[in-house]
């Protein structure tokens, strides 16, 4: 049976190769077994088993630079890669979804309703990750404990609803003008309407990227927070 | 997988297929009834069931959650009702394989 100091011993040492907390709690538990067992099976101390799980380990836990610099285990980066890249296909396929509902808008309505239910409804979207990140204020507020490690691989994206903010901040006033230049390139192909359009698409791209990883953070962190107490 | 790495691209099937006997089922688990199952044999490396079975989380396929166990908290898997019919048909489909590779190999 392992101590809690053990326990500890592993989880420190887990720790220090930067896995965030929802894996850790299945990479710590994998560790406990494979000790336990060695410790059974071929009745060898606690300090050997561990040093020989940390060897089978060795590989996957080696630490390697992430796409934003900071660094973190091999196999960590592996999970990461995979969650981000279904998060951004979908954010892909979102945007392109929001070019094509608006085209077939722009053919079924007048400049004035169009240029007004696109200025309500971009602000419902962008006003959305705000009103999530209410809603859930004591996921994000459980963070904030956690200076050294983080809770889950979607933690680093979080700054994305500051950048959000500040988009809302600085183009609210804007919104009702670019929706008319929008309209213009839908209708008349405009040069000016066109690069309108190309902002439209990055701004919905950019965001809708930003919210689902704010909704992948809150929904991991939720399926763990009654189990940390490091 | 350590030792063939002809199982490499069946990873998926396999941890699909444990886990439609199982109720639900822990990594560590999974290793150790995959080993188990063929006397040694297939042994998955951690670097690979993690990240895969994130992705097949990810994806809808299976679900998790985190229960406490003897004061440990231990992460269980479980098939979804969509990872179940996948399942099923991933399993035709590596029957239909095995059968034709067996008649290749009989000749």
């Amino acid at each position: 049976m392992i101590s809690v100091e053990q326990k500890a011993e592993i989880e420190q040492y887990l720790m220090e190769k930067k896995i965030p907390l929802d894996i850790l709690i299945e990479v710590e538990d994998h560790f406990l077994k494979q000790i336990e067992n060695y410790v059974i099976n071929e009745n060898i101390s606690f300090n050997a088993a561990f040093d020989k799980v940390k060897n089978l380990w060795k590989d996957d836990l080696k630490t390697d630079k992430y796409y934003n610099g900071r660094e973190v285990a091999v196999f960590v980066k592996k999970i990461s890669e995979k969650k981000i890249n279904k998060i951004l296909l979908e954010s892909v396929f979102f945007t392109v979804f929001v070019g094509l509902a608006i085209y077939f808008f722009s053919l079924i309505a007048t400049k004035e309703v169009f240029t007004e239910i696109v200025t309500y409804l971009a602000f419902v979207f962008l006003g959305l990750p705000g009103l999530h990140y209410l809603l859930n204020i004591k996921i994000f507020s459980l963070a904030k404990n956690y200076k050294s490690t983080k809770l889950n691989v979607f933690q680093n994206g979080n700054f994305l609803i500051l950048v959000a903010g500040l988009i809302i901040v600085t183009s609210a006033s804007s919104i009702s003008v670019l929706a008319g230049f929008i309209y213009d390139f839908y209708m008349n192909s405009t040069a000016r309407g066109f690069s309108y359009f190309l902002i439209l698409m990055c701004v919905t791209w950019f965001y809708s990227f930003g919210f689902l990883f704010q909704i992948a953070f809150v929904k991991s962190a939720k399926k763990i927070r009654t189990f940390i107490n490091l | 997988m350590k030792k063939n790495g002809l199982y490499k691209g069946t990873l998926q099937n396999i941890i699909l297929k444990l886990l439609s006997k199982e109720v639900k089922m822990y990594g560590y688990q999974i290793t150790q009834r995959a080993k188990e199952l063929t006397e040694g044999e297939l042994e998955m490396t951690e670097g690979a069931l993690y990240p895969l079975l994130h992705k097949l989380e990810a994806e809808g396929i299976i679900t998790s959650e985190v229960q406490e166990i003897n004061g440990r908290s231990r992460k269980y898997y479980l098939l979804t009702e969509k990872g179940k019919k996948q399942q099923a048909t991933q399993e035709d489909e590596m029957r239909s394989y095995l059968f034709n590779l067996k008649t290749i190999f009989d000749i």
